[in-house]
Protein backbone atom coordinates (compact mmCIF):
# COMPACT_ATOMS: atom_id res chain seq x y z
CA UNK A 1 0.00 0.00 0.00
CA UNK A 2 2.09 2.87 -1.16
CA UNK A 3 0.80 6.24 -1.42
CA UNK A 4 1.64 8.31 -4.58
CA UNK A 5 4.58 10.63 -3.93
CA UNK A 6 2.07 13.33 -5.02
CA UNK A 7 -0.34 12.40 -2.22
CA UNK A 8 2.53 12.29 0.21
CA UNK A 9 3.30 16.16 -0.02
CA UNK A 10 -0.15 16.85 -0.26
CA UNK A 11 -0.73 14.95 2.88
CA UNK A 12 2.89 16.77 4.34
CA UNK A 13 2.35 19.87 3.31
CA UNK A 14 -1.50 20.11 4.97
CA UNK A 15 -0.63 18.69 7.92
CA UNK A 16 2.23 21.54 8.06
CA UNK A 17 -0.04 23.97 7.45
CA UNK A 18 -2.56 23.35 9.66
CA UNK A 19 -0.08 22.88 12.61
CA UNK A 20 1.41 25.85 12.07
CA UNK A 21 -1.12 27.77 11.89
CA UNK A 22 -2.35 26.59 15.18
CA UNK A 23 0.89 26.70 16.61
CA UNK A 24 1.10 30.40 15.65
CA UNK A 25 -2.57 30.82 17.09
CA UNK A 26 -1.66 29.09 20.24
CA UNK A 27 1.93 30.76 20.58
CA UNK A 28 1.61 34.08 19.56
CA UNK A 29 -2.66 35.14 18.55
CA UNK A 30 -5.00 34.11 20.84
CA UNK A 31 -5.04 35.62 24.49
CA UNK A 32 -5.16 33.39 27.93
CA UNK A 33 -8.53 32.72 29.02
CA UNK A 34 -9.66 34.41 32.73
CA UNK A 35 -9.47 31.05 34.29
CA UNK A 36 -5.59 30.37 33.25
CA UNK A 37 -4.83 34.03 34.18
CA UNK A 38 -3.71 33.46 37.62
CA UNK A 39 -1.94 30.25 36.93
CA UNK A 40 1.87 30.72 38.06
CA UNK A 41 2.42 30.41 34.54
CA UNK A 42 -0.40 31.58 32.60
CA UNK A 43 1.32 31.19 29.17
CA UNK A 44 1.98 27.39 29.78
CA UNK A 45 -1.82 27.66 28.54
CA UNK A 46 -0.17 27.76 25.04
CA UNK A 47 1.54 24.51 24.68
CA UNK A 48 -1.52 22.42 25.72
CA UNK A 49 -3.02 22.50 21.97
CA UNK A 50 0.30 20.18 21.30
CA UNK A 51 -0.48 17.67 23.99
CA UNK A 52 -4.13 17.27 23.28
CA UNK A 53 -3.55 16.15 19.70
CA UNK A 54 -1.14 14.14 19.87
CA UNK A 55 -3.54 11.77 23.04
CA UNK A 56 -6.20 12.30 20.26
CA UNK A 57 -3.62 10.77 17.77
CA UNK A 58 -2.93 8.01 20.15
CA UNK A 59 -6.33 7.24 20.21
CA UNK A 60 -7.28 6.70 17.40
CA UNK A 61 -4.24 4.72 16.49
CA UNK A 62 -5.51 2.48 18.90
CA UNK A 63 -8.73 2.67 17.61
CA UNK A 64 -7.37 1.49 13.84
CA UNK A 65 -5.60 -1.12 16.10
CA UNK A 66 -8.46 -2.52 16.90
CA UNK A 67 -10.54 -2.04 13.81
CA UNK A 68 -7.79 -3.71 11.72
CA UNK A 69 -7.24 -6.76 14.70
CA UNK A 70 -11.25 -7.35 13.83
CA UNK A 71 -11.07 -7.18 10.47
CA UNK A 72 -8.23 -9.53 10.08
CA UNK A 73 -10.23 -12.29 12.47
CA UNK A 74 -13.43 -11.62 10.01
CA UNK A 75 -11.61 -12.38 6.81
CA UNK A 76 -7.88 -14.24 7.53
CA UNK A 77 -6.59 -11.36 5.60
CA UNK A 78 -3.02 -9.97 6.32
CA UNK A 79 -3.54 -6.78 5.21
CA UNK A 80 -6.21 -6.10 8.09
CA UNK A 81 -2.94 -7.28 10.50
CA UNK A 82 -0.11 -5.43 8.83
CA UNK A 83 -2.62 -2.31 9.46
CA UNK A 84 -3.29 -3.55 12.88
CA UNK A 85 0.48 -3.56 13.24
CA UNK A 86 1.40 -0.85 11.64
CA UNK A 87 -0.90 1.57 13.58
CA UNK A 88 0.43 -0.05 17.06
CA UNK A 89 3.66 1.14 16.25
CA UNK A 90 2.54 4.51 15.41
CA UNK A 91 0.36 4.40 18.51
CA UNK A 92 2.87 4.19 21.24
CA UNK A 93 5.26 7.04 19.68
CA UNK A 94 2.01 9.72 19.86
CA UNK A 95 1.33 7.75 23.30
CA UNK A 96 4.91 8.81 24.23
CA UNK A 97 4.74 12.04 22.94
CA UNK A 98 1.30 12.85 24.72
CA UNK A 99 2.67 11.63 28.10
CA UNK A 100 6.26 13.35 27.79
CA UNK A 101 4.11 16.70 26.95
CA UNK A 102 1.14 16.29 28.98
CA UNK A 103 4.07 15.37 32.10
CA UNK A 104 5.70 18.96 31.12
CA UNK A 105 2.26 20.71 30.92
CA UNK A 106 1.95 19.42 34.42
CA UNK A 107 5.10 20.58 35.61
CA UNK A 108 4.82 23.91 33.83
CA UNK A 109 1.10 24.50 35.17
CA UNK A 110 0.92 22.39 38.70
CA UNK A 111 4.47 22.02 39.19
CA UNK A 112 4.17 17.97 39.53
CA UNK A 113 5.53 16.00 36.43
CA UNK A 114 2.07 13.43 37.39
CA UNK A 115 -1.13 13.09 39.38
CA UNK A 116 -1.46 9.00 39.98
CA UNK A 117 -5.26 9.88 41.06
CA UNK A 118 -6.01 11.68 37.79
CA UNK A 119 -8.77 9.60 35.26
CA UNK A 120 -6.59 10.55 32.23
CA UNK A 121 -3.70 10.83 32.90
CA UNK A 122 -3.77 6.81 33.96
CA UNK A 123 -5.69 6.10 31.04
CA UNK A 124 -3.12 7.33 28.41
CA UNK A 125 -0.90 5.66 30.64
CA UNK A 126 -2.49 1.81 30.66
CA UNK A 127 -2.72 2.54 26.52
CA UNK A 128 0.68 3.12 26.36
CA UNK A 129 0.91 -0.05 28.57
CA UNK A 130 -1.02 -1.96 26.61
CA UNK A 131 0.29 -1.32 22.82
CA UNK A 132 3.72 -1.77 24.13
CA UNK A 133 2.56 -5.43 25.54
CA UNK A 134 1.00 -5.88 22.13
CA UNK A 135 4.18 -4.79 20.38
CA UNK A 136 6.16 -7.24 22.97
CA UNK A 137 3.59 -9.87 21.78
CA UNK A 138 4.35 -9.57 18.45
CA UNK A 139 8.44 -10.00 19.09
CA UNK A 140 7.69 -13.38 20.83
CA UNK A 141 5.92 -15.10 18.01
CA UNK A 142 7.74 -16.16 14.13
CA UNK A 143 5.00 -17.58 13.02
CA UNK A 144 3.28 -15.13 10.46
CA UNK A 145 -0.54 -16.45 10.69
CA UNK A 146 -0.20 -17.04 14.44
CA UNK A 147 1.46 -14.02 15.20
CA UNK A 148 -1.60 -11.90 12.90
CA UNK A 149 -3.96 -14.03 15.03
CA UNK A 150 -2.67 -13.86 18.63
CA UNK A 151 -2.17 -10.68 18.41
CA UNK A 152 -5.69 -9.86 17.06
CA UNK A 153 -7.60 -11.23 19.97
CA UNK A 154 -5.02 -9.35 22.68
CA UNK A 155 -5.66 -5.92 20.73
CA UNK A 156 -9.36 -6.75 20.86
CA UNK A 157 -8.96 -7.62 24.95
CA UNK A 158 -6.89 -4.32 24.99
CA UNK A 159 -9.53 -2.14 23.34
CA UNK A 160 -12.34 -3.62 25.23
CA UNK A 161 -10.58 -2.93 28.35
CA UNK A 162 -10.23 1.25 28.06
CA UNK A 163 -14.08 1.77 27.57
CA UNK A 164 -13.94 -0.84 30.55
CA UNK A 165 -11.70 1.35 32.68
CA UNK A 166 -13.13 4.62 31.49
CA UNK A 167 -16.50 3.37 33.24
CA UNK A 168 -15.12 1.96 35.87
CA UNK A 169 -13.10 5.48 37.03
CA UNK A 170 -15.85 7.52 37.13
CA UNK A 171 -15.68 7.35 40.73
CA UNK A 172 -12.24 9.05 41.00
CA UNK A 173 -11.80 12.50 41.06
CA UNK A 174 -10.24 14.49 38.46
CA UNK A 175 -8.30 17.38 38.09
CA UNK A 176 -7.52 17.05 34.29
CA UNK A 177 -8.60 20.07 33.29
CA UNK A 178 -11.70 19.79 30.99
CA UNK A 179 -11.22 22.25 28.35
CA UNK A 180 -12.90 20.97 25.27
CA UNK A 181 -16.54 20.55 26.36
CA UNK A 182 -18.56 23.55 25.00
CA UNK A 183 -20.42 23.55 28.63
CA UNK A 184 -17.06 24.65 30.25
CA UNK A 185 -15.51 26.22 27.51
CA UNK A 186 -14.40 29.28 28.52
CA UNK A 187 -10.98 29.19 26.46
CA UNK A 188 -12.23 30.99 23.78
CA UNK A 189 -12.96 31.08 20.14
CA UNK A 190 -9.61 31.61 19.27
CA UNK A 191 -8.09 28.69 21.43
CA UNK A 192 -10.60 26.38 20.39
CA UNK A 193 -10.07 27.28 16.67
CA UNK A 194 -6.31 26.41 17.36
CA UNK A 195 -7.17 23.18 18.63
CA UNK A 196 -9.39 22.36 16.33
CA UNK A 197 -6.65 22.86 13.65
CA UNK A 198 -3.92 21.17 16.04
CA UNK A 199 -6.11 17.95 16.20
CA UNK A 200 -6.83 18.63 12.20
CA UNK A 201 -2.85 18.62 11.54
CA UNK A 202 -1.88 16.09 13.65
CA UNK A 203 -4.38 13.58 11.77
CA UNK A 204 -3.51 14.14 8.91
CA UNK A 205 0.45 13.52 10.18
CA UNK A 206 -0.90 10.15 11.63
CA UNK A 207 -1.93 8.75 8.33
CA UNK A 208 1.57 10.05 6.80
CA UNK A 209 3.39 8.55 9.30
CA UNK A 210 1.06 5.11 8.99
CA UNK A 211 1.46 4.94 5.30
CA UNK A 212 5.33 4.71 5.48
CA UNK A 213 4.87 2.39 8.70
CA UNK A 214 2.47 -0.27 6.39
CA UNK A 215 5.26 0.24 3.17
CA UNK A 216 7.70 -0.80 5.80
CA UNK A 217 5.58 -3.93 6.71
CA UNK A 218 4.75 -4.63 3.70
CA UNK A 219 8.14 -4.50 2.35
CA UNK A 220 9.06 -6.70 5.19
CA UNK A 221 6.81 -9.32 4.26
CA UNK A 222 7.94 -9.47 0.28
CA UNK A 223 11.19 -10.13 1.67
CA UNK A 224 10.28 -12.68 3.66
CA UNK A 225 8.30 -14.36 0.50
CA UNK A 226 11.81 -13.83 -1.44
CA UNK A 227 13.89 -15.69 1.36
CA UNK A 228 11.61 -18.47 1.29
CA UNK A 229 11.98 -19.11 -2.25
CA UNK A 230 15.64 -18.73 -2.43
CA UNK A 231 15.55 -21.27 0.21
CA UNK A 232 14.27 -24.11 -2.47
CA UNK B 1 9.30 33.17 31.90
CA UNK B 2 13.01 30.73 32.12
CA UNK B 3 10.07 27.79 32.45
CA UNK B 4 8.50 28.63 29.24
CA UNK B 5 11.88 28.52 27.54
CA UNK B 6 12.71 25.18 28.98
CA UNK B 7 9.40 23.86 27.59
CA UNK B 8 10.33 25.47 24.31
CA UNK B 9 13.36 23.27 24.21
CA UNK B 10 11.45 20.19 25.34
CA UNK B 11 9.02 20.39 23.36
CA UNK B 12 12.01 21.13 20.15
CA UNK B 13 13.10 17.93 21.15
CA UNK B 14 9.79 16.30 21.10
CA UNK B 15 9.35 16.74 17.48
CA UNK B 16 13.15 15.89 16.86
CA UNK B 17 12.09 12.62 18.35
CA UNK B 18 9.08 12.65 16.08
CA UNK B 19 11.62 13.04 12.97
CA UNK B 20 14.05 10.58 13.82
CA UNK B 21 11.24 8.21 14.15
CA UNK B 22 10.26 9.08 10.56
CA UNK B 23 13.85 8.95 9.36
CA UNK B 24 14.43 5.73 10.82
CA UNK B 25 10.92 4.15 9.06
CA UNK B 26 12.62 5.73 5.91
CA UNK B 27 15.76 3.95 6.34
CA UNK B 28 14.31 0.74 7.49
CA UNK B 29 12.44 1.12 3.75
CA UNK B 30 15.57 1.40 2.46
CA UNK B 31 17.31 -1.14 3.36
CA UNK B 32 14.63 -3.72 2.93
CA UNK B 33 14.89 -2.75 -0.54
CA UNK B 34 18.34 -3.01 -0.99
CA UNK B 35 18.56 -6.79 0.52
CA UNK B 36 15.46 -7.48 -1.63
CA UNK B 37 17.03 -6.33 -4.46
CA UNK B 38 20.56 -8.67 -3.56
CA UNK B 39 18.52 -11.49 -3.35
CA UNK B 40 16.40 -11.11 -6.37
CA UNK B 41 20.10 -10.63 -8.17
CA UNK B 42 21.22 -14.12 -6.29
CA UNK B 43 17.68 -15.76 -7.59
CA UNK B 44 18.57 -15.08 -10.92
CA UNK B 45 21.94 -15.52 -11.24
CA UNK B 46 20.95 -19.27 -9.87
CA UNK B 47 18.73 -19.40 -12.85
CA UNK B 48 21.06 -18.52 -15.67
CA UNK C 1 -22.05 -26.57 26.44
CA UNK C 2 -22.14 -29.89 26.86
CA UNK C 3 -18.69 -30.46 27.44
CA UNK C 4 -17.51 -28.58 29.69
CA UNK C 5 -17.80 -30.89 32.96
CA UNK C 6 -16.33 -33.40 31.25
CA UNK C 7 -13.04 -31.34 30.74
CA UNK C 8 -13.67 -29.72 34.12
CA UNK C 9 -13.40 -32.71 35.35
CA UNK C 10 -10.26 -33.66 33.55
CA UNK C 11 -8.60 -30.31 34.37
CA UNK C 12 -9.23 -31.34 37.97
CA UNK C 13 -8.05 -34.61 37.85
CA UNK C 14 -4.71 -33.63 36.18
CA UNK C 15 -4.32 -30.88 38.78
CA UNK C 16 -4.92 -33.22 41.85
CA UNK C 17 -2.34 -35.67 40.31
CA UNK C 18 0.44 -33.20 40.53
CA UNK C 19 -0.42 -32.31 43.97
CA UNK C 20 3.53 -30.58 43.81
CA UNK C 21 2.07 -28.02 41.64
CA UNK C 22 -0.45 -26.64 43.66
CA UNK C 23 2.14 -26.07 46.99
CA UNK C 24 4.23 -24.39 44.94
CA UNK C 25 1.70 -21.67 44.04
CA UNK C 26 1.03 -21.61 48.06
CA UNK C 27 4.34 -21.15 48.77
CA UNK C 28 4.69 -18.89 46.15
CA UNK C 29 1.51 -16.17 47.78
CA UNK C 30 3.18 -17.19 51.01
CA UNK C 31 6.52 -15.50 50.06
CA UNK C 32 5.29 -12.52 48.48
CA UNK C 33 3.20 -11.91 51.36
CA UNK C 34 6.51 -12.47 53.73
CA UNK C 35 8.32 -10.02 51.53
CA UNK C 36 5.78 -7.53 51.59
CA UNK C 37 5.73 -8.12 55.65
CA UNK C 38 9.31 -7.53 56.17
CA UNK C 39 9.77 -4.92 53.94
CA UNK C 40 7.21 -2.80 55.82
CA UNK C 41 8.24 -3.99 59.37
CA UNK C 42 10.77 -1.36 58.98
CA UNK C 43 8.85 1.87 58.45
CA UNK C 44 6.07 0.79 60.53
CA UNK C 45 3.22 2.11 58.67
CA UNK C 46 -0.89 1.64 58.81
CA UNK C 47 -1.45 -1.66 57.72
CA UNK C 48 -5.32 -1.46 58.10
CA UNK C 49 -4.76 1.12 54.78
CA UNK C 50 -2.42 -1.18 53.21
CA UNK C 51 -3.84 -4.17 53.36
CA UNK C 52 -6.31 -3.88 50.06
CA UNK C 53 -3.15 -3.54 47.70
CA UNK C 54 -0.59 -5.87 49.78
CA UNK C 55 -3.37 -8.75 49.69
CA UNK C 56 -4.88 -8.30 45.88
CA UNK C 57 -0.88 -8.17 44.81
CA UNK C 58 -0.46 -11.37 46.11
CA UNK C 59 -3.55 -12.64 44.77
CA UNK C 60 -3.01 -11.27 41.08
CA UNK C 61 1.03 -12.46 41.12
CA UNK C 62 -0.07 -15.80 42.57
CA UNK C 63 -2.64 -16.43 40.55
CA UNK C 64 -1.16 -15.48 37.79
CA UNK C 65 1.21 -18.02 37.58
CA UNK C 66 -1.57 -20.85 38.58
CA UNK C 67 -3.36 -20.25 35.91
CA UNK C 68 -0.38 -20.32 33.36
CA UNK C 69 -0.03 -24.44 33.06
CA UNK C 70 -3.40 -24.98 32.16
CA UNK C 71 -2.69 -24.16 28.76
CA UNK C 72 1.00 -24.35 28.64
CA UNK C 73 0.44 -28.46 29.36
CA UNK C 74 -1.14 -28.52 26.19
CA UNK C 75 1.65 -26.30 24.01
CA UNK C 76 4.22 -28.80 25.73
CA UNK C 77 2.82 -32.21 25.58
CA UNK C 78 1.45 -31.73 21.78
CA UNK C 79 -2.19 -32.64 23.17
CA UNK C 80 -3.25 -29.66 21.76
CA UNK C 81 -3.84 -31.31 18.45
CA UNK C 82 -5.68 -33.95 20.19
CA UNK C 83 -7.81 -30.75 21.71
CA UNK C 84 -8.31 -29.53 18.25
CA UNK C 85 -9.45 -32.91 16.56
CA UNK C 86 -11.79 -34.26 19.36
CA UNK C 87 -15.51 -32.46 18.08
CA UNK C 88 -15.05 -30.35 21.44
CA UNK C 89 -15.86 -26.80 21.08
CA UNK C 90 -12.90 -24.22 21.72
CA UNK C 91 -14.98 -22.51 23.60
CA UNK C 92 -16.43 -25.45 26.24
CA UNK C 93 -12.31 -26.36 26.79
CA UNK C 94 -11.68 -22.48 27.91
CA UNK C 95 -15.20 -22.37 29.92
CA UNK C 96 -13.85 -26.45 31.16
CA UNK C 97 -10.39 -24.48 31.93
CA UNK C 98 -11.59 -21.29 33.13
CA UNK C 99 -13.78 -23.38 35.94
CA UNK C 100 -10.96 -25.41 36.71
CA UNK C 101 -8.54 -22.64 37.27
CA UNK C 102 -11.00 -20.81 39.63
CA UNK C 103 -11.47 -24.31 41.67
CA UNK C 104 -7.60 -23.84 42.36
CA UNK C 105 -7.79 -20.05 42.26
CA UNK C 106 -10.49 -20.03 45.47
CA UNK C 107 -8.16 -22.82 47.53
CA UNK C 108 -4.94 -21.00 46.72
CA UNK C 109 -6.65 -17.60 48.09
CA UNK C 110 -8.41 -18.77 50.99
CA UNK C 111 -4.56 -19.52 51.99
CA UNK C 112 -3.77 -16.36 51.46
CA UNK C 113 -6.53 -14.69 53.20
CA UNK C 114 -5.60 -16.73 56.24
CA UNK C 115 -1.71 -16.04 56.15
CA UNK C 116 -2.47 -12.87 55.58
CA UNK C 117 -4.30 -12.37 58.30
CA UNK C 118 -1.56 -14.52 60.15
CA UNK C 119 0.98 -12.07 59.46
CA UNK C 120 -0.26 -8.63 59.36
CA UNK C 121 -2.18 -6.77 62.06
CA UNK C 122 -5.05 -6.20 60.33
CA UNK C 123 -9.13 -6.13 61.27
CA UNK C 124 -11.91 -7.60 59.09
CA UNK C 125 -15.00 -6.05 60.25
CA UNK C 126 -17.20 -7.50 57.42
CA UNK C 127 -15.87 -10.83 56.24
CA UNK C 128 -18.86 -11.16 54.02
CA UNK C 129 -18.51 -8.37 52.38
CA UNK C 130 -15.12 -9.20 51.74
CA UNK C 131 -15.86 -12.70 50.61
CA UNK C 132 -17.79 -11.63 48.02
CA UNK C 133 -16.03 -9.00 46.54
CA UNK C 134 -12.73 -11.49 46.44
CA UNK C 135 -15.40 -14.05 44.66
CA UNK C 136 -16.18 -11.34 42.02
CA UNK C 137 -12.84 -9.81 41.42
CA UNK C 138 -11.61 -13.51 41.07
CA UNK C 139 -14.17 -14.37 38.32
CA UNK C 140 -13.14 -11.29 36.28
CA UNK C 141 -9.15 -12.01 36.76
CA UNK C 142 -9.62 -15.90 36.37
CA UNK C 143 -11.57 -15.26 32.95
CA UNK C 144 -9.04 -12.64 31.46
CA UNK C 145 -6.16 -14.26 32.79
CA UNK C 146 -7.14 -17.84 31.07
CA UNK C 147 -7.53 -16.19 27.28
CA UNK C 148 -4.14 -14.19 28.30
CA UNK C 149 -2.41 -17.84 29.45
CA UNK C 150 -3.63 -19.08 26.38
CA UNK C 151 -2.07 -16.74 24.05
CA UNK C 152 1.30 -16.72 25.96
CA UNK C 153 1.50 -20.46 26.14
CA UNK C 154 2.28 -20.06 22.28
CA UNK C 155 4.66 -17.54 22.30
CA UNK C 156 8.99 -17.28 23.13
CA UNK C 157 8.88 -16.73 26.73
CA UNK C 158 6.20 -17.44 27.52
CA UNK C 159 6.43 -17.10 31.34
CA UNK C 160 7.28 -13.48 31.21
CA UNK C 161 5.06 -12.72 28.57
CA UNK C 162 1.90 -13.85 30.70
CA UNK C 163 2.55 -10.67 33.20
CA UNK C 164 3.58 -8.75 30.43
CA UNK C 165 0.13 -9.04 28.84
CA UNK C 166 -2.49 -9.51 31.28
CA UNK C 167 -1.26 -6.38 33.89
CA UNK C 168 -2.07 -3.59 31.20
CA UNK C 169 -5.51 -5.42 30.92
CA UNK C 170 -6.20 -5.65 34.56
CA UNK C 171 -4.80 -2.58 35.64
CA UNK C 172 -7.65 -0.44 35.66
CA UNK C 173 -10.02 -3.16 35.83
CA UNK C 174 -10.35 -5.40 37.86
CA UNK C 175 -7.07 -4.34 40.13
CA UNK C 176 -8.74 -0.72 40.95
CA UNK C 177 -12.35 -1.16 41.70
CA UNK C 178 -11.31 -4.44 43.75
CA UNK C 179 -8.72 -2.69 45.70
CA UNK C 180 -10.72 0.19 46.25
CA UNK C 181 -13.74 -2.08 47.26
CA UNK C 182 -11.63 -3.93 49.54
CA UNK C 183 -9.99 -0.68 50.93
CA UNK C 184 -13.94 0.37 52.42
CA UNK C 185 -14.69 -2.89 53.35
CA UNK C 186 -11.93 -3.36 55.36
CA UNK C 187 -12.42 -0.01 56.90
CA UNK C 188 -16.08 -0.64 57.60
CA UNK C 189 -18.24 -0.36 54.73
CA UNK C 190 -20.99 -2.94 53.94
CA UNK C 191 -21.63 -4.77 50.69
CA UNK C 192 -24.10 -1.91 50.06
CA UNK C 193 -21.54 0.88 50.62
CA UNK C 194 -19.41 -0.51 47.52
CA UNK C 195 -22.00 -1.45 45.39
CA UNK C 196 -20.61 0.67 43.21
CA UNK C 197 -17.35 -1.66 42.89
CA UNK C 198 -19.05 -4.87 42.97
CA UNK C 199 -21.25 -3.90 40.27
CA UNK C 200 -18.11 -2.98 38.39
CA UNK C 201 -16.70 -6.43 39.34
CA UNK C 202 -19.83 -8.48 38.16
CA UNK C 203 -19.62 -6.70 35.27
CA UNK C 204 -16.23 -7.19 34.17
CA UNK C 205 -16.80 -10.71 35.09
CA UNK C 206 -19.47 -10.79 32.32
CA UNK C 207 -17.47 -8.60 29.75
CA UNK C 208 -14.19 -11.12 30.52
CA UNK C 209 -15.98 -14.15 30.17
CA UNK C 210 -17.79 -13.13 26.95
CA UNK C 211 -14.79 -12.35 25.48
CA UNK C 212 -12.95 -15.31 26.61
CA UNK C 213 -15.75 -17.53 24.93
CA UNK C 214 -16.11 -16.11 22.01
CA UNK C 215 -12.01 -15.23 21.03
CA UNK C 216 -10.96 -18.67 22.83
CA UNK C 217 -11.09 -20.20 18.84
CA UNK C 218 -8.76 -17.73 17.33
CA UNK C 219 -6.31 -18.65 19.97
CA UNK C 220 -6.41 -22.17 20.08
CA UNK C 221 -6.63 -22.77 15.87
CA UNK C 222 -3.86 -24.87 14.39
Amino acid sequence: MRLPPSVRIALLAAAAALILAAAYLGLVAVEVPESWRDETAPDMFRTMFFHVASAWVAYLAFGVTFVGSAMYLRSRRLEWDALAASSAEVGVVFCTVAIISGSLFAKGTWGVYWLWDDLKLMMTLVLWLVFVAYLALRANMPGRQRRASLSAVFGIIGVICIPLSFAANRIWVTTHPTVIASSSGDIGPGSALALLLSVLGFTLLYVLVLGMRLEVEHLRDELEALKSRVGD
Amino acid sequence: METLVNMYIAYAVIWAGLFAYLLKLHLDARRIEAEMRALREALDARGK
Amino acid sequence: MTAVPAILAKELRVEMRSKQTINAYLLLSLLILASFRFSLALFDPDYQTLAAPILWTTIFFSGMFSIAPSYRREAEQGTRDGLLLAPVPASDVYLGKMLSSLVVLSALEAFTVAVFLAFFPVDVPEPGALVALLALGTVGFVAVGSLIAAISANLRQSEVMLPVLLVPVLLFTVVMSAVSGTAQVLTGASLDGVAEEARLLAAFAVVFVAAGYLLIEYVMEG
